[in-house]
């Protein structure tokens, strides 16, 4: 059984957010809503700091608290790992959103489709928003309309340094496995117990 | 990754730090606390035989609470889809709760508004199926906000256990109030049990604060929130001082000198406290910071 998986490279990330970038013109998504995006922390004290960048999207995790607190199920988890939502079942109780250990989820407030994102709606933004209701939750796909397809999702594509690795986690074979093997990548916050399909590898 | 310095909250979602939830606010902590102090009601009124209170109870809960939660709902319309999760879902456990609640609840009190259409046993039948339903829409918040994985400072079993004996304790409060307002004289059981509930919250307060200072950190920074800063004057001088200690000394005029007055102010005093401890728990709510990976090198300042 395959279990889609993302190795994220924190040596290789600069913090382009041309992931960031990619996923909002894959995806759609509207404002405030960022599926793939990258956290920068700053560390050290004037003159010896140091920035580091750690890309984030969400974990699609095997044991997924946000499946689990949902009332209507329209948070599931399809058969090859992948966590969705479908918004035709969302109340927007937003018990998801409380759930996720990694902030991973956004709700869409009412209104915010009224207007593009420059003040009316462009032809894009028309076709996009389509797929979005107001008033639910949303959150990355894995690109599973690209996956289904065969591809790879759009943030993993378009990294210029290849800091975003996809492949089967269930294939000890598999690009992912062999680099989270290798490099000993770690889970985001391991001990909650939430086994994530995302790792994170450092320094080699 | 290093890190030298206390994390703070972070000022938007692309910095590390502690991220607020912004999601659950005051119409959330108003559904909670209504539900919590009309259940309470009723579960106290049936017991004590006083069927303005246990109305009162289903009236708070089947018009206030409900009507708080479907007004914060994305989607209003589709609220009756919240059951079908109940197998792992504590939301849908208490929409089931509160379907069973205020239908039963209100065949339970029919006698009482003179609409007889079922009396005695059935009635009775009802009243015992809707304490039940009641017990559960008293808890169910506090497991829901245990299942909240993301905010750690929720995520424990000392909140089903606050929001027990809140409920309990508003309950009590109600009842006398009304018992007071309807010209009755309150129960001295009653005036003590509050008492009691009173002490007992201040002393469940005191540990989940202190509990929370030794979990996660992000549990420990928001019980640090809740202890100071705007949100410590709402939750320290409003919710403890106020809704606990104040409503303490004034329960303690009403038994020693039988002012209903006394009485009236106190349960004001507490539902007040009762609402900003569970606002103020709900605004504390804070993510962790993302940290994919341990240290693995020593602090930049350590290094200098």
């Amino acid at each position: 059984m395959t279990r889609w998986g993302m190795v994220l490279d924190l040596a290789r990330c600069i913090g382009c957010n041309a992931c960031t970038v990619a996923c909002k013109i894959e995806n759609g998504t509207p404002p405030d809503a960022y599926w793939a995006r990258v956290y920068t922390e700053e560390t050290g004290t004037y003159p010896d700091t140091k920035t580091t960048y750690v890309p984030a999207l969400c974990n699609h995790c095997e044991d997924a608290p946000c499946v689990t607190v949902c009332p209507t199920k329209a948070s599931y988890k399809r058969d090859d790992g992948i966590v969705m939502i479908d918004q035709n079942l969302c109340i927007g109780c937003r018990a998801c959103m409380m759930a996720c250990p990694y902030s991973n989820r956004f709700y869409l407030r009412k209104g915010v489709l009224e207007t593009g994102y420059h003040g009316e709606r462009t032809d894009f933004e028309e076709l996009k928003w389509a797929l979005f209701q107001e008033g639910t939750v949303n959150k990355c796909t894995f690109c599973a309309h690209r996956v289904d397809e065969g591809l790879e999702p759009a943030c993993v594509i378009t990294c210029p340094t290849d800091a975003r690795i996809f492949g089967d986690l269930a294939d000890e074979d598999s690009n992912v496995s062999v680099l989270i093997r290798e490099r000993n990548g770690r889970q985001p916050s391991p001990e909650l117990g939430t086994n994530p399909s995302v790792y994170y590898v450092e320094e080699r | 990754m290093s890190a030298d310095r206390p994390l703070v909250l972070a000022p938007n979602q692309f910095l590390i730090g502690y991220q607020p939830q912004r999601e659950w606010a005051w119409l959330i902590a108003t559904a909670f606390f209504l539900g919590k102090v009309g259940a309470g009601l009723f579960l106290i009124s049936y017991f004590s035989d006083f069927d303005l209170g246990a109305f009162a109870g289903v009236l708070i809960v089947g018009v206030g609470k409900t009507t708080a939660h479907l007004l914060y709902l994305g989607r209003p319309l589709r609220f009756l889809r919240a059951v079908v999760g109940w197998r792992t879902s504590w939301i849908s456990r208490g929409i089931i709760a509160l379907g069973v609640f205020i239908p039963c609840g209100l065949v339970y009190v029919a006698p009482y508004l003179g609409i007889a259409f079922v009396r005695g046993g059935v009635a009775d039948a009802f009243g015992v199926v809707a304490v039940v339903a009641a017990a559960v829409v008293m808890v169910y918040d506090g497991f829901v906000l245990k299942a909240s994985r993301g905010v750690p400072l929720w995520d424990s079993y000392l909140m089903p256990v606050l929001v027990l004996f809140y409920a309990l304790l508003g309950g009590v409060t109600l009842t006398l109030t009304l018992e007071v307002l309807e010209g009755d004289t309150t129960t001295a059981r009653l005036d003590w049990l509050q008492v009691g509930l009173l002490a007992l919250n201040l002393v469940l307060i005191a540990i989940v604060v202190l509990n929370a200072q030794v979990r996660h950190a992000a549990a420990q920074y928001g019980s640090t929130l809740l202890t100071r800063g705007p949100l410590g004057w709402l939750f320290l001088a409003g919710a403890v001082g106020v809704g606990l200690a104040g409503t303490l000394v004034l329960a303690g005029i009403a038994i020693s000198t039988g002012s209903d007055v006394a009485l009236v102010l106190g349960s004001i005093t507490d539902l007040a406290g009762h609402f900003f401890v569970f606002f103020s728990i709900l605004r504390a709510g804070l993510h962790a910071p993302i940290r994919p990976l341990p240290l693995r090198r020593a602090p930049l300042a350590a290094r200098t």
